[in-house]
């Protein structure tokens, strides 16, 4: 599941709980600055073997779910 | 025939700049500062020059290595701004220090130390010279946008200096460039022709520092990786790491993926922050004096930046502590 390796990917990098983190959960609950959200950007795109933009808009774990999917798919993100 | 490095120099302005007297000048913190980048307080240029502090970093290398002005066949300096557009800042320094070799200057940004080295490199493998001077030297104070928190906090001002002869020290060296004048850049002055039709810019750096730190980590981790390998060594065999010092965080993020233990990466960006192709040099002369390095220990050094630009080695150190 998706959901579950980006959740598991944000809480390796945050060292925190997975099972704490949802869909809805923003990132600014996450308390991440600007090299913090490049960071996982870039592990997530290691995580998963694609390439996300840096401009891509993401407000909460669910918008970079949806992101990820569409790469997987084959679709731009 | 390739090089061995026989000495080092580095020399800084007088003046600290700490991140409270900034906090004066923008909005910005030094609790930020400290978090965001490693940077506590940075050296600059007030009323020496650049040829000043980058003289002075060649006299401790030349000092350092026995080696008089006159011997030298070649000075490379890598710098992306001297006090003149000509002569180079190495034919000042070719004045300065009494030598009589070819010299000129390179523009490589933040990698410009390497470059210079890979220059010297090709100049050792045709047979053409015996002594070479190297001075990495940058005045990124007169760059940067004073009213800008998000660059001005990063940079400072520095020179570093290594003396090579001919030997078989260098075991793997790479340059690289993908040219990109987006994400990070400085404009140079358009002039007062009056016949031009371009605008001026203001000479200042701009960044996009997210753009710039995924590049910055990739190839960190990216030529570490390439050019231990190419020296035919392991990953586990590397003394020390050397990385060009643009922010802790891009440091700590590469650290991560690398099989070189987190200790083994040196840095001083908290009393120098970035002090663009200086940096390297200064760092390595900062522990060459506290004795850190010993003969045969493999140093890793690894720059990237403006262009974009990256350079990477394998030394083997052959000097006595």
């Amino acid at each position: 599941m998706v959901f579950d390796k980006v959740a598991q990917t944000l809480a390796e990098f945050k060292g925190i709980d997975a099972a704490g983190i949802a869909p809805e959960t923003t990132f600014a609950q996450f308390e991440l600055d600007s090299l913090d959200r490049v960071q996982l950007i870039m592990n997530l795109e290691e995580t998963f073997g694609i390439q996300i933009d840096m401009e891509s808009r993401i407000e909460c774990v669910r918008d970079l779910v949806e992101i990820v999917e569409k790469q997987l798919s084959g679709g731009a993100a | 025939m390739s090089f061995s490095l026989i000495g080092t120099g580095s020399a800084y302005p007088a003046r600290r700049v700490t991140n409270d007297e900034l906090a004066r000048l923008v909005d910005t913190s030094d609790e930020w500062i400290r978090a965001r980048t490693g940077v506590y307080e940075r050296r600059v240029l007030t009323d020496e020059s650049l040829e000043d502090i980058a003289c002075a970093a060649a006299l401790r290398a030349l000092e350092d290595a026995g080696v008089a002005p006159r011997e030298l066949d070649l000075i490379v300096c890598a710098t992306i701004r001297n006090d003149y557009i000509t002569p180079s800042l190495a034919c000042l320094l070719q004045k300065r220090l009494g030598a009589g070799c070819m010299s000129m200057d390179i523009n490589a940004a933040c990698s410009g130390f390497l470059y210079a080295l890979d220059v010297a490199d090709g100049y050792f493998a045709r047979g053409r010279i015996k002594k070479a001077l190297v001075v990495a030297a940058e005045a990124m104070s007169k760059m940067v946008d004073w009213t800008d928190r998000a660059t001005c906090v990063l940079f400072g001002d520095g020179a570093g200096a290594a003396v090579l002869s001919e030997g078989n020290d260098l075991l793997s060296l790479r340059v690289t460039a993908s040219g990109n004048a987006e994400h990070l850049g400085i404009p140079n002055i358009e002039g007062e022709c009056p016949f031009s039709l371009r605008a001026g810019k203001p000479q200042h750096v701009y960044m996009n520092g997210q753009e710039v730190y995924k590049f910055a980590v990739n190839a960190l981790c990216r030529e570490l990786e390439a050019i231990i390998d190419a020296a035919g060594v392991r990953q586990e065999d590397i003394a020390f790491v050397l990385p060009h010092q643009a922010n802790t965080r891009i440091i700590d993020a590469a650290a991560g993926k690398l099989r070189i233990g987190a200790e083994k990466y040196l840095s001083n960006i908290e009393r120098f922050g970035n002090t663009s192709a200086a940096s390297i040099p200064i760092l390595m002369d900062e522990c060459r004096r506290k004795n850190m390095f010993h003969p045969g220990d493999l140093l890793a050094l690894s720059a990237f930046g403006g262009g974009f630009t990256t350079g990477a080695c394998v030394l083997r150190w052959c000097k006595q502590s």
